[in-house]
């Protein structure tokens, strides 16, 4: 009725006592609880009937990669062969090549003009270069990669063999697996409209060939392999070879394993 | 029971009954059989055609210049310098590789910069060459 | 993001990959919004849960104004998806591990079980009533939105009484999760030096309530302006309060922030404080910390202990909510964006331009914001929050 005071539920017998407050509180989580729990329940049914078939990604491989930055010479055949290989957008990088001169004053340059996918030229006087190398980077294929977790559809994953995926049908774009990333490995793909990265040329390896940038690099600075192969070249080399990887304290798993690292390299 | 309950009930039940219907729905076949994600991508990323043939094919036709550029070129891949080359050795007619004619690489590895590790020999360019191209002194495959 | 973006202007060292920012100003607004209606629905529950008597003429305004603004909240999320078609995504497959899944379930519980829940318990009555005095769509609009339960005895609405202050209850805690939840996005990702913290949530969480305080506060006196209604002084001097005290803890856990940062002095110091000192120094400390925060506070201190008349009064509390308005949207701006503007390599700064016109430009930024206002305005016209309040007064 138009007359009726609205209640403002300030009166002394609505006020809300502590055990009306107790209560609430107790029905509340008597409610999520059982809200969960059928969630859990159903869940559990379910996935009683979901087909469980021969996986694609065979889990007695674990591919990865290792580089030598001691042999590598900057030429930018990798990022090259990658870019045409995989369709990748001008301007975007599954894999690239950093520059970097320790000055004889004490000062580092880095430098990486286009990723390195026309090689490199002197920008300085060589004169004033006290010590200087090259560095390929690309995704690292960490085994507890921060990409995966944070991806809200499940459409970036690790498959069974060791590499790090995306699901270019079923990404949504969000971009948090490009914030989450801590090496810069991963773009946005502007064709795709989807996040994109290295594959470890995941189309090659399945068919028995290496990666597009191990292919055309001249002097061996990528050693691609089988970890789960001890005779595999990857495996031969981390057996050998003193190596590092990128960011080792976040804690990511990080398979890309490099000889020769200095600590420059960011 | 006040009369709100049953409606509210009935509201929020044909809410959850819709959403799970949908989801039946939209959720792919595949999604979850071997982890959280599509597991039928795994297979259409791995059946994506590839562009660069590898070495070992372009022998298979090319056995002149492999023998060439694996004895001096050492690791030079030919698709390093010819671009790739897949379609070319499925259909050699079709479809031609990258022939470079004058314009050849040689100086993105071999000329002398800061960093680059004498793993291959270099030179300092306008010295060693005087502006001529480098295949007026040197055989490109057997340099 | 288009070609021009890549030529971002950027300097020392920035990642390949890393020079065109991914999250634009769209991803601005989405905290934003959420934030004011978590800090609307935190005022409300002053009424409803613990009794604040001065600030019951806001309790509905405070419901509709939440509401207008979690219905725009996720167009700003859908507008910057590459594929927006696939949005239904996060409530069909939400991968548990990320933040950002928890968005489809908290926003989807949030809206029904809380919010229009509340509305509804707390307006049924009156539905009823309107329903019963108007005709044609008038009266099935009305009859709908009770969901037919037409039923206006006393069991009936004690039960709408003792149902709305259950939700209340369990809205609280659902408030600060559908914030907080954006906040841990951002802090969690420890990658990002300059977001990485555990006081993200919290930060964000308090600093949503002060811009929800501060809504509220601006709303109801430009609605009296409007509707040439007098303001309920107790009312504004209550929520003016309020703001002052919510301002003071944000405030505090904001430069905690800054001072334990310059503190600790990680590897990513030189590079956050050539952020903070150079592009970023007007908006962090010119705009988010002074002028909409310590130069508001100290307005509303002013007027809670000095003798003011009610039009000096009434003239701070608008302005200094919009100052704080404007002071949250700017911190919005600087974690998201700031976050962004320094490379992974800790060498290297790159730009971000917001273009005028575009799918997340400036135009559609300034409608994303607006959006709701006019929403708003639709809800109190179905759902008038002052009628009940001044007929009793009257």
């Amino acid at each position: 009725m138009s007359t009726d005071p609205e209640p403002t539920k300030q009166t002394d017998e609505r006020s809300l006592s502590r055990k009306e407050f107790l209560k609430g509180v107790g029905r509340s989580a008597l409610l999520i609880g059982i809200g969960a729990g059928g969630y859990a329940w159903w869940a559990r049914i379910t996935s009683q009937f979901t087909r469980r078939r021969e996986p694609v990604g065979d889990a007695r491989h674990n591919y990865s990669m290792a580089i030598d930055i001691e042999k590598c010479i900057g030429c930018g055949f990798c990022v090259e062969a990658c870019s045409k290989e995989n369709n990748v957008p001008p301007g975007h990088f599954r894999t690239w090549i950093e520059r970097y001169e320790v000055m004889k004053d004490g000062s580092v340059r880095i430098n990486s003009d286009d990723g390195g996918i026309n090689g490199f030229s002197d920008d300085v006087r060589a004169e004033d270069v006290e010590r200087a190398f090259f560095v390929p980077k690309l995704c690292n294929h960490c085994t507890d990669s921060p990409c995966t977790q944070v991806c809200p559809v499940g459409a970036t994953f690790k498959t069974e063999d060791g590499v790090v995926l995306v699901d270019y049908d079923w990404c949504i774009g969000c971009r948090y697996c490009i914030q989450a990333c801590p090496y810069g490995s991963r773009f946005w793909n502007p064709v795709k409209r989807t996040a994109d990265k290295c594959t470890l040329c995941y189309h090659r390896i399945r068919k028995g060939q290496v990666p597009a940038c191990v292919e055309v690099c001249p002097t061996g600075a990528r050693v691609f392999g089988d970890l789960a192969d001890p005779e595999s070249p990857v495996s031969k080399f981390m057996r050998e070879n003193a190596t590092l990887v990128m960011k080792p304290h976040l804690k990511t798993g990080a398979k890309i394993a490099y000889k020769g690292m200095s600590k420059e390299v960011v | 029971m006040a009369p709100q309950v049953p409606r509210l009930i009935l509201a929020f039940a044909t809410l959850v009954v819709g959403f799970l219907a949908f989801r039946s729905q939209v959720v792919p076949d595949s999604f979850g059989e071997t982890g959280f994600y599509r597991a039928d991508s795994v297979k259409e990323i791995g059946d994506l055609p590839m562009k660069h043939a590898g070495e070992e094919t372009c022998a298979t036709c090319h056995s002149d210049f492999a023998e060439a550029t694996s004895h001096v070129l050492g690791g030079v891949a030919c698709e390093s310098c010819h671009g790739p080359s897949l379609a070319h050795a499925e259909d050699g007619a079709s479809s031609k590789p990258n022939r470079l004619g004058g314009d050849v690489p040689c100086a993105r590895c071999h000329e002398e910069i800061a960093g680059r590790p004498s793993v291959i020999p270099q030179i300092v360019l306008e010295e060693h060459t005087g502006g001529e191209p480098c295949q007026s002194c040197h055989t490109v495959h057997e340099p | 993001m288009d070609l021009g973006m890549l030529l971002a202007e950027t300097s020392g060292y920035v990642l390949p990959n890393e020079k065109e920012l991914q999250w634009s100003v769209l991803i601005v607004l989405y905290p934003y919004l959420t934030g004011l209606v978590a800090g609307a629905f935190i005022l409300a529950s002053l009424v409803r849960v613990f009794n604040s008597k001065p600030v019951a003429p806001v309790y509905r305004l405070a419901l509709l104004t939440a509401l207008a603004f979690l219905i725009c909240a996720p167009m700003p999320l859908i507008g910057h998806l590459g594929h927006p078609e696939r949005a239904f995504q996060i409530m069909a497959t939400p991968h548990l591990s990320s933040a950002m899944a928890m968005f489809g379930f908290v926003y989807a519980w949030y809206l029904m079980a809380v919010l229009l829940l509340e509305i509804y318990f707390d307006y049924r009555k009156e539905m009823v009533a309107w329903a019963q005095s108007s005709r044609g769509l008038k009266r099935l609009l009305y009859t709908v939105l009770t969901l037919g339960v037409m039923d206006t005895s006393e069991k009936a609405v004690r039960f709408d009484d003792r149902a709305g202050r259950f939700i209340t209850i369990i809205g609280i805690p659902s408030a600060a999760l559908l914030h907080g939840y954006v906040g841990f996005i951002f802090g969690s990702v420890k990658g990002n030096p300059w977001w990485s913290s555990v006081l993200m949530p919290l930060i964000f969480l308090l600093s949503a309530i002060v811009s929800g305080i501060a809504a509220v506060l601006v709303i109801y006196m430009a609605i009296n302006w409007y509707r040439r209604q007098p303001h309920d002084m107790k009312c504004l001097n209550a929520i003016g309060r309020y703001l002052m005290f919510a301002l003071i803890f944000d405030l505090s856990l904001e430069a905690l922030d800054v001072v334990h940062r310059m503190y600790e002095a990680g590897e990513w110091f030189e590079i956050l404080g050539l952020l903070g000192s150079g592009y970023l120094y007007y908006t962090i400390f010119g705009i988010q910390f002074f002028l909409g925060g310590i130069f508001p506070l100290v307005n509303l201190a002013l007027a809670q202990f000095l003798k003011a008349s009610d039009a000096t009064r009434q003239r701070v509390y608008f302005f200094s909510g919009l100052l704080v308005l404007i002071g949250v949207l700017c911190m919005r701006w600087n974690v998201v964006i700031g976050g962004q503007l320094f490379s992974k390599s800790l060498q290297g700064l790159t730009t971000y331009r917001l273009e005028l016109v575009g799918g997340e430009g400036a135009l559609v930024a300034i409608g994303v914001l607006f959006l709701p206002l006019a929403i708003l305005f639709v809800l109190a016209k179905i759902l008038p929050p002052w009628k009940a309040h001044e007929e009793a007064r009257a």
